[in-house]
């Protein structure tokens, strides 16, 4: 066999020329499948697996690139025919190959006479338009799939944002839609009354029967609970600002007043931890059903004592009952705003409590027996135990249950669909209560008579706190008039005539707002 | 002598005789080249021309330049096949017998000028069948070969029909080439003029003789031929019949009927010489294109369509070397 080695050396060449353009044509064809098959899912907002773009990607390098490789892989024969084509060889190298295992003399003459020409044309065997091809379809292909890329990568960027919070459909699973029925049937089996319990059981049925009418998204969800939120609110609202206990207390103590209503909204702002209908309910009975022995507790400390002191009760009892008295407050306190209310050492802790102060109150009955010619004290000390347990009972069952019931919705409705407390609309804190009065009256004064008993003179305030003072026609804080009253106070006992039990019952009464302040 | 030197001495001989045929031709150089190919290739020559253009003249100078025994034979209507050949003759012996003896025609030379050959008639004219097919002539019982080389160098008068006998188409099978001698340009002409001012005869000496081109001819053959050649010179004289089927469309519609394989012998035989005289060892797809019209144009008949088209034998050659072309490179694909 007689072979050219520019021959050789050229079709190896060809083979390299072949591997390389096949490999690019291959990948080209895989990146331009990919990028058209990114515009195609793109644009049609197909949803399709990244794994699948890999395998068109690769599928086309090999469907396209190994038929390419096949057909490029040059034979003797192809690339003899390539080289008479592109040099114009008039057929000298096909002869050569195929007359390669021929000795005649002309063969040989005709090998001689071809090698010649071959190494004349070995440099320029190459031509750059025998890649050119390649690579203007690498460069569109490679266009197509930066460009389909892009697309891509652009509209899922512009779509990321919203589109995971938007587009995603909610999952309204039998879990959700159960616990959504047991929350109606909490409010149907609440204690609002029958218009306000069906307002608002129907609200949450008419959320409920609209994210069960057809696919929902996340967002649309969040929607529908804030406006059913919304509504129960506005149904709740109204009877939970607590100005009806405040006014019930104020009526038989106003010093006690603030401090009810305070402990009442500190409770209502812990019971949003609350979620157990059970829970709110046992919670809502130690106040409602119980308070008649916390509020005579605090009545008597808080009224009483002025008397009890009056009638000259030991010290000692005195100030055992007090003790009592205090541990008792501190403990429903602490019941009542406590994050871990649900612990049931608590409503033990504070029966115990109870228990105590009523063995010292029928102790301390006992002893007032003795007083017989104060049946008059006794009967006050009735009195305003009486009263002061109807009207708080009354206000307390009027408005405590609403904001509890607010609140256990609000939760609920969190815990079943996954909420941030941002979702759903603030419960509207009271202005009355809320800390930002003094800016709200400040701003508008002539509404301030109206709101809490403020400037009446029958509220006592804590120091800071302001009231309206009819002398200079303007809210004053409470702490820097009090001494003034006092000064009168002292100055119109001086001039009068009162008995001296009279005088001291005032003096009392001037030190014990004193020491309240201060306690405030 | 190597091989080298005798395809040294091919190309050098080739330049001789041109450049001797120079002298007495003016133009006509294709003519000359494919005059030259016929000779080394074996085959006979038809010259076709208006008078005056040299066909005459070329066929002289040749037998003068390869230096061969050169006869003419002048074509009439009252030739006859012994004119040609030769025929036996009763003699009278020294010893006063009687015997016949062959008397050898102007046949019996290595270069014939048939001059205006369809002016015979075809009896005189199929007395060349075996001449130019096997080079011998057989009269009565007896063959004579003839001297080789031997070529038979024919013209005709393409204008002056009357009285003329038009070629059986087997005989015309008989010659490789058909060749058109054109009419000279003005320029041409004037050299005509001038070179016959000093003498009318042929000055071309002799520079090569027979056993120089047989010698020729033989290291011609050798000149090998790929398949993909060959085929294509097949495929081109497959095309002109009409009657195989998927033949090409200008068979169909042109010609009467086609060219024998004869033709297909002499494409390729004649290509081998042409490769070779123009410096390259091997047959290439040039070559069977280039010389496809002198080989076929007198062994296809062209039909009316084509004549109603404008269309001559060389143009319907024309079209079948392109759909040659065109098939062959698609059944490549």
């Amino acid at each position: 066999m007689f072979m050219s080695e520019s021959f050789k050396r050229i079709k190896r060449k060809r083979l390299l020329l072949g591997v390389l353009k096949s490999f690019l044509l291959g990948l080209a064809s895989g990146l331009g499948g990919v990028g058209i098959a990114f515009l195609v899912v793109t644009l049609g907002k197909f949803d399709f697996l990244w794994v699948f773009h890999l395998i068109i990607g690769l599928g086309l390098f090999f469907v396209v690139g190994v038929p390419i490789f096949i057909k490029e892989f040059p034979t003797d024969l192809k690339v003899a025919k390539k080289l008479d084509q592109d040099f114009s060889l008039k057929e000298r190298v096909q002869t050569l190959v195929e007359y390669q295992n021929s000795d005649s003399v002309m063969s040989k003459l005709q090998r001689e006479d071809t090698n010649e020409r071959l190494r004349a044309i070995e440099k320029k065997s190459i031509k750059f338009k025998d890649i050119l091809s390649a690579l203007v379809v690498s460069i569109i292909c490679l266009s197509i799939f930066a460009s389909g890329l892009a697309v891509s990568l652009t509209m899922k960027a512009d779509a990321q944002t919203p589109s995971q919070y938007v587009e995603e459909i909610f999952d309204y699973s039998q879990n959700r839609q159960n616990a959504m029925l047991e929350l109606i049937k909490n409010v149907r089996d609440s204690k609002l009354d029958e218009e306000t319990k069906e307002n608002v059981a129907g609200r949450l049925e008419e959320f409920h029967a609209y994210v069960l009418e057809g696919e929902r998204t996340v967002l649309e969800v969040k929607i529908a609970i804030g406006i059913a939120v919304a509504y129960v609110d506005m149904e709740l609202e109204g009877v939970t600002s607590y100005r009806e206990v405040h006014k019930e207390v104020a009526r038989v103590n106003s010093g006690l007043a603030d401090g009810i209503v305070a402990t009442l909204t500190t409770y209502k702002q812990y019971s949003f931890q609350f979620s157990n209908f059970a829970s709110l309910t046992s919670i809502y009975e130690t106040i409602v059903s119980e308070n008649e022995l916390l509020t005579s507790a605090e009545k008597y400390f808080s009224k009483t004592e002025f008397t009890l002191a009056q009638i000259g009760v030991e010290d000692a009892t005195h100030e055992q009952i007090k003790r009592n008295l205090e541990t008792f407050c501190r403990e429903a306190n602490l019941y009542l705003t406590s994050t871990e209310s649900e612990n049931p050492e608590k409503p033990h802790a504070l029966k115990d409590s109870f228990i105590a102060l009523t063995r010292d109150l029928d102790a301390y009955k006992d002893k007032i027996d003795e007083f017989t010619d104060l049946v008059g004290v006794r009967a006050e000390i009735h009195e305003i135990f009486t009263a002061f347990h109807q009207s708080f009972s009354l206000a307390i069952d009027e408005e405590i249950y609403p904001s509890m019931l607010q609140q256990f919705i609000h939760n609920k409705l969190t815990e079943i669909f996954k909420l941030q407390s941002i979702d759903l609309p603030k419960i509207t804190p009271d202005p009355v209560w809320s800390n930002d009065r003094e800016q709200q009256e400040g701003e508008n004064p002539e509404n301030g008579g109206s709101g809490g008993g403020g400037g009446t003179g029958e509220t006592l305030f804590p120091s800071d706190d302001v009231i309206y003072d009819p002398d200079q026609a303007k809210y004053v804080k409470y702490g820097e008039i009090l001494a003034e009253h006092e000064a009168k106070m002292q100055e119109m006992l001086m001039s009068s005539d009162l008995p001296e039990e009279l005088k001291k019952a005032i003096l009392a009464y001037f030190q014990f707002i004193g020491t309240y302040n201060q306690k405030e | 002598m190597d091989n080298e030197q005798k395809v040294k001495q091919f190309h050098e001989a080739i330049a001789k005789i041109k450049n001797e045929l120079k002298k007495d031709v003016v133009g006509q150089q294709e003519v000359i080249d494919n005059v030259l190919i016929a000779i080394i290739a074996g085959g006979n020559v038809l010259l076709e021309g208006v008078p005056g253009v040299g066909k005459t003249r070329l066929v002289r100078s040749l037998g003068k330049t390869l230096n061969l025994p050169f006869s003419r034979i002048q074509f009439t209507p009252d030739l006859m096949p012994s004119d040609v050949t030769g025929a036996d003759v009763i003699e009278k012996t020294d010893d006063g017998k009687m015997k016949t003896e062959f008397r050898k025609g102007p046949i019996f030379a290595n270069l014939v000028l048939a001059d205006e050959i369809n002016r015979a008639t075809p009896k005189t004219q199929s007395s060349m069948l075996e001449v130019m097919q096997e080079h011998k002539v057989t009269v009565g019982k007896n063959t004579y070969a003839l001297a080789e080389p031997f070529f038979v160098l024919a013209t005709e008068n393409p204008i002056e029909q009357d009285g003329t006998y038009p070629l059986p188409e087997a005989q015309m099978d008989r010659f490789m080439f058909k060749l058109h001698m054109t009419f000279p340009t003005p320029e041409e002409i004037a050299n005509i003029v001038l070179m016959t001012q000093i003498t009318l005869d042929e000055t071309a000496n002799a520079v090569i003789d027979g056993e120089t081109i047989l010698a020729m001819r033989e290291l011609a053959k050798t000149v090998p031929i790929i398949d993909d050649v060959l085929n294509y010179a097949v495929s081109l004289v497959s095309l002109t019949h009409p009657e195989i089927p998927n033949t090409s469309d200008t068979a169909k519609k042109y010609i009467k009927y086609g060219a024998s394989p004869r033709a297909c012998q002499a494409l390729v035989t004649a290509s081998k010489v042409r490769a070779l005289m123009n410096g390259c060892y091997n047959v290439s797809f040039e070559d069977i294109d280039a010389l496809a019209p002198a080989v076929l144009r007198h062994r296809i008949k062209i039909n009316y369509n084509a004549i109603n088209d404008k269309l001559d034998v060389d143009d319907v050659i024309e079209k079948l070397k392109q759909e040659n072309k065109k098939s062959f490179s698609n059944k490549k694909k």
